[in-house]
């Protein structure tokens, strides 16, 4: 668990704010879904957090406490928004944020970032060669879904679905693959 | 389509960024109904973050951008018209003197407009209404987000107003009303303890526990020496009332030079010649059979709907938008446009007196209008003592809900302790919500039963592993109206009455209350406020 107390002295270390910036990525991801904005609010929530660092309870778990800091920067996202964002009630944003500590544990294990992403290189070679190319293109070249299906000779909606199905049998490797490196 | 792949692929738009209105509406409507499909997005979020690491690696640095030029001007021998890809020469050095003049420039400027710049102590994070800065004889307006220096004064100026102060220690000041404050470090060669000087109005104050001993304020009658606490200070022309939350305070009489020292749940009223009233701490006094707090909107007119139960310090609300707010002649409130209403300060006495009788009881008459808005929501909130930190700190909650069936029903979610959400008690009412004046009853028992009542019926039971013990509730719970923390689950409609209570109420007594009718039947004189039947 990503808690001071259990990482000795230093609750601000780098190893430790490495570990809960994964987390916080995706959870602010999922909130947002901007993309853009997602780094730079995670370097505010710790900044925060930094500056706050005076309210913390060091008894306390410090992964509640950033997601308390997150969720209030991500309503002063949103009413900064002029495009509406994705309206989430109480109880879907407290499902996300129980995702979010159930993934937070992981994270406190240094090895856990290199086992996934090891496991999603692996998973990314299962994928047929024109899936592969989209990836490519999205996340290398960064392209959007009509340049994609521009060079592919591709309808939009194509790219969508075929990146869309591709992330979730990724999701799907990554997961078997973990299990397996744990047990 | 099938659903699942529906939902994957909002949620793959939605990470992307590239989803319509349309799109985010129906994913937001969907999260609602289905909880379970906020994992899945997570999920996604997460693989979208470790694609980006994977690729990322990879990525090429940044590379000379592909011009299209036309051939007329520069078009090349050998090459076809039209498009020609070229690599611009990188004059990098230019963009770096570029860059360093203007750095340089802004440095400059700065330190011309302002040579000495005042430290900044603390930062003003909310502004509600018009607040003005008075630094060195200039007074001007600030908005949000302002830096305060040593000795300036803020100001509110209308009784709407309200601003939050955050010093860079972490405690803060919330001004309401028409206050004026001056800031200040205590010493000169002291700036980590402060000297606040409030001249006139109201003030919450948070202390840090880092700042315990450090903070004092000081009012025309009286001085008050803050050793860690959270407190609140009303200054009128003739007298200082100190109230304190948590913590110990000291204070001093102006006059007098005499000292009284203040627990949690005490205050103290300072005149100009000495202390008018006194109780150092809190009564440990039962909860009373009574409500302990109670709300029957008989105001005529402002955003302040007070608590008249007449038990501990009164728990008053804030209406944080009168826009698409009618009062109802006799009494109550009809919301024709979203809103928040939220006490003005964390629940504490509801917290510390339901602890003793590990028993609460809410009861509601509403009118209640979920068809009225046009957003199309499956859950609306009616009422939530929650803390705004975190959604997971519901402690009950009444709500309208449409899922799983397509017309509205009262449901109501009830925490004793802070077990894990899936353990929490769900109510769902057999009787669908109709736009009529209607009594709604949440009780949960020390023995851990909780139930719903509509319209004197209990519609739903249920027993919770956990026995009550509230030992954890948050003591920054807030009392929320109509909405939630998020503010974006109002409930439209008329807002009667409500009454909480440290006891399950009996069926009898619910069936009674009922049977009676809302407190606007008896011209606002409300039955329950001198306790059970």
């Amino acid at each position: 668990m990503s808690q001071p107390r259990d990482n000795a002295q230093d609750p601000w270390s780098r190893p430790l704010i490495e570990q809960n910036r994964q987390w916080l990525l995706a959870y602010l991801l999922s909130v947002t879904g901007d993309p853009n904005a997602v780094d730079d609010l995670v370097q505010q929530v710790f900044l925060v957090a930094i500056k706050r660092r005076a309210d913390y309870d060091g008894s306390r778990p410090l992964g509640a406490w950033l997601r308390g800091i997150a969720r209030n920067l991500v309503h002063e996202y949103r009413r900064g928004k002029a495009k509406s964002p994705l309206a989430l009630s109480e109880e879907a944003l407290a499902e996300l944020e129980a995702a979010a500590q159930a993934d937070e544990p992981y994270w406190a294990d240094q090895d856990y970032a290199q086992r996934r992403l090891s496991a999603l290189r692996h998973c990314v070679q299962t994928l047929t060669a024109r899936i592969r190319t989209m990836l490519r293109l999205r996340y290398w070249k960064r392209l959007s879904s009509h340049a994609i299906g521009k060079r592919l000779g591709l309808q939009v909606g194509a790219v969508d679905m075929a990146l869309c199905r591709a992330r979730k049998k990724l999701c799907d490797c990554v997961a078997l693959k973990m299990q397996d490196t744990s047990t | 389509m099938s659903g699942t792949h529906d939902n994957e692929l909002l949620i793959s738009r939605h990470l992307a960024g590239s989803a319509s209105p349309r799109e985010l509406e129906a994913l937001g409507a969907r999260l609602e109904a289905e909880p379970d499909l906020a994992r899945t997005l997570y999920a996604r979020a997460a693989m979208e973050r470790d694609l980006r690491v994977l690729f990322k690696a990879a990525r090429p640095a940044t590379r000379g951008s592909r011009l299209r030029i036309k051939p007329s001007r520069r078009s090349i021998a050998g090459t076809s018209p039209g498009s020609v890809a070229i690599r611009p020469r990188r004059r990098w050095w230019v963009t770096a003197a570029a860059a360093a003049a203007v750095i340089a420039f802004g440095i400059l400027f700065r330190a011309k407009q302002s040579p000495q710049q005042p430290d900044t102590l603390a930062v003003l994070e909310q502004a509600r209404g018009k607040v003005y800065l008075d630094r060195e004889g200039a007074e001007r307006e600030v908005r949000s987000g302002h830096r305060i220096a040593a000795h300036d004064t803020l100001r509110t100026d209308s009784p709407d107003s309200e601003a939050q102060v955050v010093y860079l220690s972490g405690s803060r000041l919330t001004l309401r009303g028409k206050t004026t404050l001056a800031l200040a470090p205590r010493a000169a060669t002291d700036d980590t303890a402060y000297d606040v000087h409030l001249a006139t109005g109201s003030l919450d104050a948070e202390i840090a526990h880092a700042q315990a001993g450090r903070f004092a304020f000081s009012t025309p009658h009286a001085r008050v020496l803050v050793t860690g606490t959270s407190l609140m200070l009303d200054v009128e022309p003739l007298r200082t009332r100190v109230d304190v939350d948590t913590g110990h305070v000291r204070v001093t009489c102006n006059a007098s030079g005499r000292t009284v020292v203040l627990a949690g749940g005490g205050y103290a009223v300072v005149d100009k010649a000495s202390f008018a009233d006194v109780r150092p701490a809190a009564r440990t006094a039962p909860a009373p059979d009574g409500p302990v707090a109670l709300y029957t909107f008989q105001e005529k007119r402002g955003p302040v709907v007070h608590d008249v139960s007449g038990f501990g310090k009164p728990l008053d609300l804030r209406v944080e938008t009168l826009d698409g707010i009618v009062r109802l002649p006799g009494g109550g409130l009809r919301l024709a446009k979203d809103t928040v209403i939220r006490s003005i300060r964390p629940a504490t006495k509801i917290v510390d007196a339901c602890r003793a009788g590990r028993e609460v009881s809410v009861e509601l008459w509403v009118r209640p209008q979920p068809y009225a808005s046009k957003a199309r929501r499956t859950h609306r909130r009616i009422m939530a003592l929650s803390s705004p930190r975190s959604s997971r700190s519901d402690l009950f909650v009444m709500v309208l809900r449409t899922d799983p069936s397509p017309t509205y029903a009262y449901y109501a979610r009830a925490r004793a302790e802070l077990e894990p959400r899936d353990e929490e008690v769900r109510l769902l009412s057999r009787s669908e919500v109709r736009p009529e004046r209607t009594h709604i009853v949440l009780t949960r028992s020390a023995a851990g039963r909780s139930a719903l009542y509509v319209n004197g019926n209990c519609e739903a039971l249920q027993d919770s592993a956990v026995r009550s013990g509230f030992s954890e509730w948050p003591a920054d719970s807030y009392l929320y109206v109509a909405n939630g923390p998020l503010g974006n689950s109002c409930s439209l409609g008329d807002y009667l009455s409500l009454a909480v209570y440290c006891r399950a109420l009996s069926d009898e007594e619910i069936a009674a209350r009922y049977r009676a009718g809302p407190p606007q039947d008896k011209g606002g004189k409300l039955r329950q406020a001198v306790g059970p039947e």
